[in-house]
């Protein structure tokens, strides 16, 4: 019921991965106007260092005030992480004192030295990745399918995916950083698969109804993304590790944003196309 | 067996294995999956060739992972500059020392005179005076190896001040020359290049920011001696140096050159310094010491004097030495006491080298150099593959740079990660990976609310993590904060395909399609999506630096086990299922 009223109104729901595509464009663009790359850098691919301390709980606010020039970030998990990034100048030992005098440390920090020259390297070769993988994707989509309206509809439809998490991330304050990097390409993966499952239910399931199709692949897409997202949560919640935690969040947006990108933009635009070629099949 | 039965089985067998792998291990998990495996599919499912193969890499992965409950003893991580302990090597397994099963208090004790050690490799008897300075580690309770972000330890990234590639080799040579010299901990060395720079990686897993800067510091004093033995004829006989040195030798006190000297005291003549060592009645033993730091005044690394060319049979290295004119004197006179062994080519005693007083090889001298001042040596050896007399050249050039980097560096990059974080970290991991479960396995029951789908699903799913740790082991693949966050988006990518195959194989009103083509179709995307993932790691693996490149290898390896191995088998289950 819900998805015939859903159903219905296609055209309109359209509008909505396209104005979402138009804004995240735009701070995409904010954000190399302003800091030269498509999104803030964390100190892995600036150069910087950054201490992480095993902790029980830790007051960050108090820690905010008695070190100015730090980002502090505290992990969730029953043993947390807690991460101070800063420039290369500033003396760690200083800063471990101060943790230690008002947080009980379990056993001494990880310290990470990142030097400029080979931050600069690492975003480099980061963006070159990130453009390849998706390169590298868009080629087997137009293998799988050997028909470039459609594939070509899936890949937009992963674009949009993309480039919209890019623009929440760097809207909610997330910065670049070597996992989050790995997310986004996993990211890249994952979005074309209900691309994947959709296009593939439209052009070969045998259906007479093109909503039939999209009703089944709905169906089976969004057991996908519900399994898919309750095991990214856990994890968000349970791992205590900022690595995991970064790439858990990253995905858990990538796959919100890709709900919007597959079943309005993609279904859309395939069902105008189909609609198209079936009318011109018909008998005048 | 009714099912709501089998259910309760599996969540009595899944609380076992929760609690087992959050505080001991998670590889424990293995024989469960078997043993659920075989409790839960039917007979006649076994007999299909696809489940076949997914037993049998379950089966394999089991025994390549090696669960070993109950390790004893402690392994050799380091053997300590100090140690006198000369017959046991880095690796080794100590069980008893003195019949007392090791502890690591045991470990840090003194002891005086011959004690008897047990290893992996038999009983030993080795004379120590003092502490033993062995480092050891608790043993691996299985064949994993586990990655810096777990273990603890340090990991740096090194620039060196020069555009010149060959330099690379260079410096990870003599950092491994400084590791085996002075029984440094054991440290992971990879090149990493990057348009046309280079780079050092260098992992010391345990270790510490001191013990790498320790590394790449430390400059030994290198020293080259020979022994002459000069003969005796009624108790007297001569050393030529820059002129005849005669002696003579009586109660075992040698007077040369109008002093006295005794076993081993030193002596100098025409500033060489000798270590007078064994007298007996018709000879001397003297080692002079030809060659310090100061004499070598360039090793060459240019291709016309620094070689490997291919022999009849192996490879043969050379390269050249110059030798500073007082150095070259000094060799001169000293092999001028030497003699021609008849038919070798070769002199009686070798030139034997040293870094910080420790023998690190010894080199035959040619009898054509015998009392020749000669200030550009060839210094030449052969070795079986070019690989290794690539090594074996480069290993002698820093031995006789003094163990001294070819250039100065900079460290661009350095990690050091607390131990504690990382064992917080795995029980964490461990934590979230069983919440994971259950929240996928809430998601799929509510769905599907059959458990005969479901079931299978998990198994698959958590055989898949297995077969993937079998896999690393037999690579010796470290297992690192990436690798587990590729075995988590390859394991994610799996249960969609699981999904997939179900909705297809149950879907009933579409009539015009088989059971066979319907799963046919659910493979399509399915390798579509492992198509899709393979080919967004690519780049990745082809570029990244550390990090990224193992989470981009996992998630392939994850991926290909998957489509290969574990979708298969699932798709026989699940057709069968339908049938009933």
């Amino acid at each position: 019921m819900l998805y015939e009223k859903f159903e219905k109104h296609w055209k309109i729901w359209l509008w909505i991965p396209i104005i979402l595509l138009v804004l995240s464009i735009g701070v995409i663009l904010y954000n190399i106007q302003t800091t030269g790359s498509f999104m803030k850098r964390d100190i892995e691919l600036m150069g910087g260092k950054s201490l992480t301390f095993e902790v029980s709980s830790a007051n960050i606010e108090e820690l905010k005030t008695q070190l100015p020039y730090a980002t502090i970030h505290l992990t969730s998990g029953v043993v947390k992480n807690l991460i101070i990034e800063m420039p290369l100048d500033k003396d760690e030992k200083e800063v471990i004192d101060i943790v230690s005098k008002s947080v009980a440390t379990n056993g001494p920090p990880t310290v990470i030295e990142i030097g400029p020259s080979i931050g600069a390297i690492f975003f480099q070769q980061a963006q070159l990745a990130l453009i390849l993988a998706f390169v590298f994707m868009a080629i087997t989509v137009f293998v799988l399918f050997r028909s470039p309206v459609p594939s070509t509809i899936v890949v937009l439809a992963a674009a949009t995916d993309i480039i919209v998490t890019v623009a929440v991330l760097s809207a909610i304050g997330v910065s670049l950083s070597m996992p989050v990097l790995a997310a986004l390409i996993t990211l890249i993966g994952y979005s074309v698969d209900t691309d994947l499952l959709l296009t593939s239910e439209l052009l070969r399931g045998g259906h007479h109804e093109i909503r039939d199709g999209v009703k089944r692949a709905m169906k089976t897409g969004l057991t996908f993304t519900a399994t898919t997202l309750v095991a990214l949560f856990a994890m968000y919640f349970v791992s205590g590790s900022i690595i995991i935690e970064e790439i858990a969040l990253v995905l858990i947006i990538g796959l919100i944003v890709d709900l919007p990108a597959t079943w309005m933009a993609n279904v859309g635009i395939l069902r105008a196309w189909l609609e198209r070629r079936n009318r011109k099949r018909g008998i005048a | 067996m009714k099912y709501f039965q089998k259910l309760l089985l599996w969540i009595i067998l899944l609380i076992i294995v929760g609690a087992i792998t959050i505080y001991f291990s998670a590889l424990v998990i293995a024989p469960f999956i078997v043993a659920s495996f075989l409790l839960l599919v039917p007979r006649d499912l076994l007999k299909s060739p696809r489940m076949l193969i997914w037993a049998f890499f379950i089966i394999l992965s089991v025994l390549l992972i090696g669960v070993n409950l109950h390790p004893t003893g402690l392994s050799v991580t380091a053997v300590g500059k100090n140690s006198t302990i000369r017959d046991i090597a880095v690796g080794e397994i100590l069980y008893k020392i003195n019949d007392v099963a090791v502890t690591s208090e045991l470990m840090e004790k003194n002891y005086f005179g011959t004690i008897k050690i047990e290893t992996n490799k038999g009983t030993k008897f080795e004379f120590v005076n003092g502490t033993l300075g062995l480092e050891t580690d608790a043993v691996q309770t299985t064949n994993l190896k586990f990655g810096l972000d777990i273990k603890g330890g340090v990991r740096a990234v090194l620039e060196p001040n020069t555009t010149d590639n060959a330099t690379i080799d260079q410096i990870v040579s003599t950092l491994q020359t400084r590791i085996n010299v002075y029984g440094l901990r054991e440290a992971v060395f990879r090149p990493i290049y990057h348009e046309g720079k280079g780079f050092v990686e260098i992992s010391i897993a345990g270790g510490s920011k001191e013990e790498l800067r320790n590394l790449l510091e430390n400059q030994g004093k290198f020293e080259a001696k020979v022994t002459i033995n000069p003969r005796m004829t009624g108790g007297a006989g001569v050393v030529r140096l820059s002129k005849n040195y005669d002696f003579s030798v009586n109660n075992n006190v040698l007077a040369i050159d109008n002093k006295q000297f005794r076993e081993g005291e030193t002596l100098e003549l025409d500033g060489i310094q000798f270590l007078l060592g064994s007298i007996t009645s018709n000879k001397l033993n003297m080692t002079a010491t030809v060659f310090g730091s100061e004499d070598i005044k360039t090793v060459f690394f240019d291709p016309q004097r620094s070689r490997v060319e291919r022999l009849e049979s192996g490879f043969q290295w050379s390269f050249s030495v110059q030798i500073g004119s007082s150095g070259a004197q000094k060799f001169a006179w000293v092999t001028n006491n030497l003699e021609v062994v008849p038919g070798t080519g070769y002199l009686d005693n070798p030139i034997v080298l040293y870094l910080d007083n420790n023998l690190v090889d010894s080199l035959s001298i040619s009898s054509g150099l015998k009392g020749k001042t000669e200030t550009e040596i060839s210094i030449s050896g052969s070795a079986d593959t070019m690989e290794l007399a690539t090594k074996e050249r480069s290993r002698l050039q820093s031995i006789l740079r003094s163990g001294a980097l070819p250039t100065s560096v900079t460290i661009v990059q350095l990690e050091t990660i607390s131990p504690n974080l990382g064992t917080g970290f795995l029980k964490n991991a461990m934590l979230a990976g069983l919440a994971a479960i259950f929240g996928v396995v809430a998601v799929v029951s509510i769905r599907y609310r059959k458990v005969k789908i479901v079931l299978p699903m998990l198994a698959i799913s958590l055989s898949e993590v297995l077969i993937i740790l079998g896999i690393a082991t037999v690579i010796g693949w470290t297992i690192d904060l990436p690798a587990i966050a590729g075995i988590i988006a390859s394991v994610g990518t799996g249960v969609d395909s699981q999904i997939m195959i179900i909705d297809q194989a149950l879907r009933g009103e579409v009539k015009t399609q088989t059971l066979k083509e319907k799963i046919g179709r659910a493979f399509f995307v399915i390798f579509g999506a492992a198509g899709t993932m393979i080919a967004a790691m690519i780049p990745l693996m082809a570029i990244g630096f550390g990090l990224l490149r193992g989470f981009a290898i996992t998630t392939m390896i994850g991926v290909l086990v998957g489509v290969l191995i574990a979708r298969p088998a699932y798709g026989v289950i699940i057709k069968r299922m339908i049938k009933e």
